[in-house]
Protein backbone atom coordinates (compact mmCIF):
# COMPACT_ATOMS: atom_id res chain seq x y z
CA UNK A 1 0.00 0.00 0.00
CA UNK A 2 1.55 3.18 -0.70
CA UNK A 3 1.18 6.62 0.52
CA UNK A 4 2.70 10.14 0.51
CA UNK A 5 2.34 10.38 4.55
CA UNK A 6 4.87 10.36 6.92
CA UNK A 7 3.13 7.20 8.10
CA UNK A 8 3.04 4.49 5.41
CA UNK A 9 1.54 1.39 6.95
CA UNK A 10 0.66 -1.92 4.54
CA UNK A 11 -2.71 -2.76 4.54
CA UNK A 12 -2.05 -5.35 7.24
CA UNK A 13 -0.27 -3.35 9.04
CA UNK A 14 -3.32 -1.01 9.42
CA UNK A 15 -5.49 -3.85 9.96
CA UNK A 16 -3.61 -5.16 12.90
CA UNK A 17 -2.92 -1.48 14.24
CA UNK A 18 -6.96 -0.61 14.34
CA UNK A 19 -7.81 -4.27 15.81
CA UNK A 20 -5.13 -4.09 18.80
CA UNK A 21 -5.79 -0.89 19.41
CA UNK A 22 -9.57 -0.99 19.20
CA UNK A 23 -9.49 -4.24 21.55
CA UNK A 24 -7.18 -2.49 24.28
CA UNK A 25 -9.57 -0.04 24.74
CA UNK A 26 -12.99 -2.12 24.77
CA UNK A 27 -11.33 -4.39 27.45
CA UNK A 28 -10.35 -1.65 29.85
CA UNK A 29 -13.72 -0.08 29.27
CA UNK A 30 -15.82 -3.20 29.18
CA UNK A 31 -14.08 -5.09 32.40
CA UNK A 32 -13.27 -4.24 35.67
CA UNK A 33 -10.92 -7.21 36.49
CA UNK A 34 -7.38 -7.83 34.95
CA UNK A 35 -7.87 -11.64 33.63
CA UNK A 36 -10.97 -10.21 32.68
CA UNK A 37 -9.54 -7.57 30.63
CA UNK A 38 -6.86 -9.74 29.36
CA UNK A 39 -9.48 -12.33 27.91
CA UNK A 40 -12.08 -9.43 26.35
CA UNK A 41 -8.89 -8.46 24.66
CA UNK A 42 -7.99 -11.20 23.16
CA UNK A 43 -11.19 -12.71 22.25
CA UNK A 44 -11.99 -9.07 20.46
CA UNK A 45 -8.61 -9.14 18.71
CA UNK A 46 -9.39 -12.35 17.31
CA UNK A 47 -12.69 -11.63 16.37
CA UNK A 48 -11.55 -8.55 14.90
CA UNK A 49 -9.15 -10.73 12.98
CA UNK A 50 -11.31 -13.10 11.73
CA UNK A 51 -14.22 -10.80 10.62
CA UNK A 52 -11.73 -8.42 8.63
CA UNK A 53 -10.08 -11.29 7.24
CA UNK A 54 -13.06 -13.11 6.45
CA UNK A 55 -14.78 -10.21 4.69
CA UNK A 56 -11.79 -9.55 2.73
CA UNK A 57 -11.79 -13.04 1.22
CA UNK A 58 -15.63 -13.02 0.77
CA UNK A 59 -15.23 -9.77 -1.44
CA UNK A 60 -12.44 -11.55 -3.30
CA UNK A 61 -14.38 -12.52 -6.08
CA UNK A 62 -15.74 -9.53 -7.04
CA UNK A 63 -12.20 -7.06 -7.19
CA UNK A 64 -11.51 -8.33 -10.54
CA UNK B 1 -26.54 7.75 63.88
CA UNK B 2 -24.75 6.92 60.99
CA UNK B 3 -27.22 4.38 60.05
CA UNK B 4 -29.94 6.66 59.89
CA UNK B 5 -27.63 9.45 57.40
CA UNK B 6 -28.16 8.15 53.95
CA UNK B 7 -25.10 10.06 53.09
CA UNK B 8 -22.95 8.15 55.39
CA UNK B 9 -23.60 5.22 54.01
CA UNK B 10 -24.31 5.43 50.03
CA UNK B 11 -25.73 2.34 48.37
CA UNK B 12 -23.32 -0.11 46.81
CA UNK B 13 -22.41 0.98 43.06
CA UNK B 14 -23.24 -3.19 42.35
CA UNK B 15 -26.30 -2.86 43.56
CA UNK B 16 -27.42 -0.02 41.26
CA UNK B 17 -25.89 -1.83 38.86
CA UNK B 18 -27.81 -4.86 39.44
CA UNK B 19 -30.97 -2.85 39.14
CA UNK B 20 -33.45 -4.24 36.15
CA UNK B 21 -33.95 -2.23 33.18
CA UNK B 22 -37.58 -2.21 33.47
CA UNK B 23 -38.33 -0.97 36.93
CA UNK B 24 -40.05 1.65 38.01
CA UNK B 25 -38.42 5.75 38.46
CA UNK B 26 -35.47 5.76 40.70
CA UNK B 27 -36.61 6.12 44.30
CA UNK B 28 -36.05 10.09 45.69
CA UNK B 29 -33.35 10.44 48.44
CA UNK B 30 -34.39 11.26 52.23
CA UNK B 31 -32.61 14.79 51.67
CA UNK B 32 -34.29 15.55 48.38
CA UNK B 33 -33.23 16.03 45.12
CA UNK B 34 -29.70 18.41 46.05
CA UNK B 35 -27.90 15.56 46.07
CA UNK B 36 -29.14 13.77 42.67
CA UNK B 37 -28.69 17.34 41.47
CA UNK B 38 -25.13 17.69 42.55
CA UNK B 39 -24.24 14.22 41.30
CA UNK B 40 -25.87 14.83 37.56
CA UNK B 41 -23.87 18.21 37.54
CA UNK B 42 -20.74 16.35 38.71
CA UNK B 43 -21.44 13.85 36.16
CA UNK B 44 -21.72 15.95 33.31
CA UNK B 45 -18.50 17.87 34.38
CA UNK B 46 -16.77 14.40 34.00
CA UNK B 47 -18.37 13.36 30.62
CA UNK B 48 -17.77 16.81 29.59
CA UNK B 49 -14.34 16.83 30.48
CA UNK B 50 -13.35 13.22 29.42
CA UNK B 51 -14.41 14.77 25.78
CA UNK B 52 -12.13 17.62 26.07
CA UNK B 53 -9.33 15.56 27.37
CA UNK B 54 -9.32 11.75 26.29
CA UNK B 55 -9.07 9.96 29.43
CA UNK B 56 -9.08 12.95 31.99
CA UNK B 57 -13.16 11.35 32.89
CA UNK B 58 -11.86 8.92 34.11
CA UNK B 59 -8.63 10.46 35.94
CA UNK B 60 -10.98 12.58 37.90
CA UNK B 61 -12.87 9.31 38.79
CA UNK B 62 -9.29 8.01 40.13
CA UNK B 63 -9.60 5.46 37.49
CA UNK B 64 -5.99 5.55 36.16
CA UNK B 65 -5.67 2.38 34.16
CA UNK B 66 -8.61 3.18 31.95
CA UNK B 67 -7.82 6.84 32.19
CA UNK B 68 -4.38 5.96 30.24
CA UNK B 69 -5.40 3.53 28.10
CA UNK B 70 -8.35 6.07 27.03
CA UNK B 71 -5.47 8.52 26.32
CA UNK B 72 -2.66 6.45 24.54
CA UNK B 73 -5.42 4.24 22.30
CA UNK B 74 -7.25 7.95 21.34
CA UNK B 75 -3.62 9.55 20.59
CA UNK B 76 -2.21 6.61 18.86
CA UNK B 77 -5.25 6.58 16.80
CA UNK B 78 -5.44 10.18 16.11
CA UNK B 79 -1.47 10.36 15.51
CA UNK B 80 -1.06 7.70 13.07
CA UNK B 81 -4.58 8.79 11.03
CA UNK B 82 -2.66 12.56 10.59
CA UNK B 83 0.50 11.08 9.75
CA UNK B 84 -1.11 8.91 7.22
CA UNK B 85 -3.06 12.24 5.97
CA UNK B 86 -6.06 11.13 6.27
CA UNK B 87 -8.89 13.55 5.99
CA UNK B 88 -9.89 15.73 8.65
CA UNK B 89 -13.17 17.63 7.83
CA UNK B 90 -13.75 21.01 9.22
CA UNK B 91 -16.78 22.74 9.61
CA UNK B 92 -16.91 24.11 5.98
CA UNK B 93 -18.34 20.42 5.07
CA UNK B 94 -20.47 20.49 1.85
CA UNK B 95 -22.66 17.50 2.46
CA UNK B 96 -24.03 15.49 5.38
CA UNK B 97 -21.15 12.72 4.98
CA UNK B 98 -18.56 16.10 5.60
CA UNK B 99 -21.02 17.09 8.66
CA UNK B 100 -21.14 13.53 10.01
CA UNK B 101 -17.27 13.08 9.65
CA UNK B 102 -16.52 16.42 11.27
CA UNK B 103 -18.62 15.57 14.53
CA UNK B 104 -16.62 12.39 14.51
CA UNK B 105 -13.39 14.07 14.12
CA UNK B 106 -14.26 16.74 17.19
CA UNK B 107 -15.41 13.59 19.12
CA UNK B 108 -11.25 13.67 19.53
CA UNK B 109 -11.55 16.79 22.26
CA UNK B 110 -8.12 18.95 21.53
CA UNK B 111 -6.41 16.02 19.57
CA UNK B 112 -8.40 17.40 17.33
CA UNK B 113 -6.33 20.39 17.08
CA UNK B 114 -3.14 17.79 17.47
CA UNK B 115 -4.30 16.07 14.48
CA UNK B 116 -4.91 19.33 12.32
CA UNK B 117 -0.99 20.58 13.54
CA UNK B 118 0.13 17.10 12.15
CA UNK B 119 -1.06 17.41 9.20
CA UNK B 120 1.41 20.09 7.92
CA UNK B 121 0.41 19.08 4.03
CA UNK B 122 -2.92 18.70 4.30
CA UNK B 123 -4.89 15.37 3.20
CA UNK B 124 -3.86 13.23 0.97
CA UNK B 125 -6.35 10.14 0.14
CA UNK B 126 -5.68 9.53 -3.51
CA UNK B 127 -3.67 6.26 -1.87
CA UNK B 128 -5.38 3.78 0.57
CA UNK B 129 -2.87 5.06 3.16
CA UNK B 130 -5.03 8.51 3.11
CA UNK B 131 -8.15 6.67 2.97
CA UNK B 132 -7.20 4.51 6.21
CA UNK B 133 -6.18 7.46 8.23
CA UNK B 134 -9.11 8.84 7.83
CA UNK B 135 -11.13 6.16 9.38
CA UNK B 136 -8.39 5.78 11.96
CA UNK B 137 -9.84 10.09 12.71
CA UNK B 138 -12.85 8.75 13.06
CA UNK B 139 -12.58 5.91 15.01
CA UNK B 140 -10.60 7.93 17.50
CA UNK B 141 -13.97 10.63 18.14
CA UNK B 142 -16.26 7.61 18.32
CA UNK B 143 -14.23 5.92 21.12
CA UNK B 144 -13.14 8.95 23.02
CA UNK B 145 -17.17 9.51 22.65
CA UNK B 146 -17.81 6.18 23.97
CA UNK B 147 -15.10 6.46 26.76
CA UNK B 148 -16.66 9.81 27.63
CA UNK B 149 -19.80 8.15 27.88
CA UNK B 150 -18.44 5.45 29.97
CA UNK B 151 -16.93 7.84 32.67
CA UNK B 152 -20.35 9.83 32.46
CA UNK B 153 -21.89 6.08 33.45
CA UNK B 154 -19.40 5.68 36.35
CA UNK B 155 -19.82 8.81 37.97
CA UNK B 156 -23.25 8.66 37.82
CA UNK B 157 -22.94 5.25 39.76
CA UNK B 158 -24.65 2.83 36.84
CA UNK B 159 -21.79 1.02 35.51
CA UNK B 160 -17.45 1.08 36.28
Amino acid sequence: MKGTGALQLTHIQAFLLFAVVISIAFGFLGRRRPKDRVKYILWSLLLFLVVGIGIGWLMYPFSR
Amino acid sequence: MDELNPQANPPPQESLAAEPAASPAPEVPADGGAVDSDAENKAWGVAIAGWLVPGLGHALQKMWGRALVVFFTVGCLVAAGALMRGNLFTARGSDAFDALGYVADLGTGVFYFLARSLERHGADVSHAGGDYGTRFLATAGVLNLLAALHAFEAARGRKA
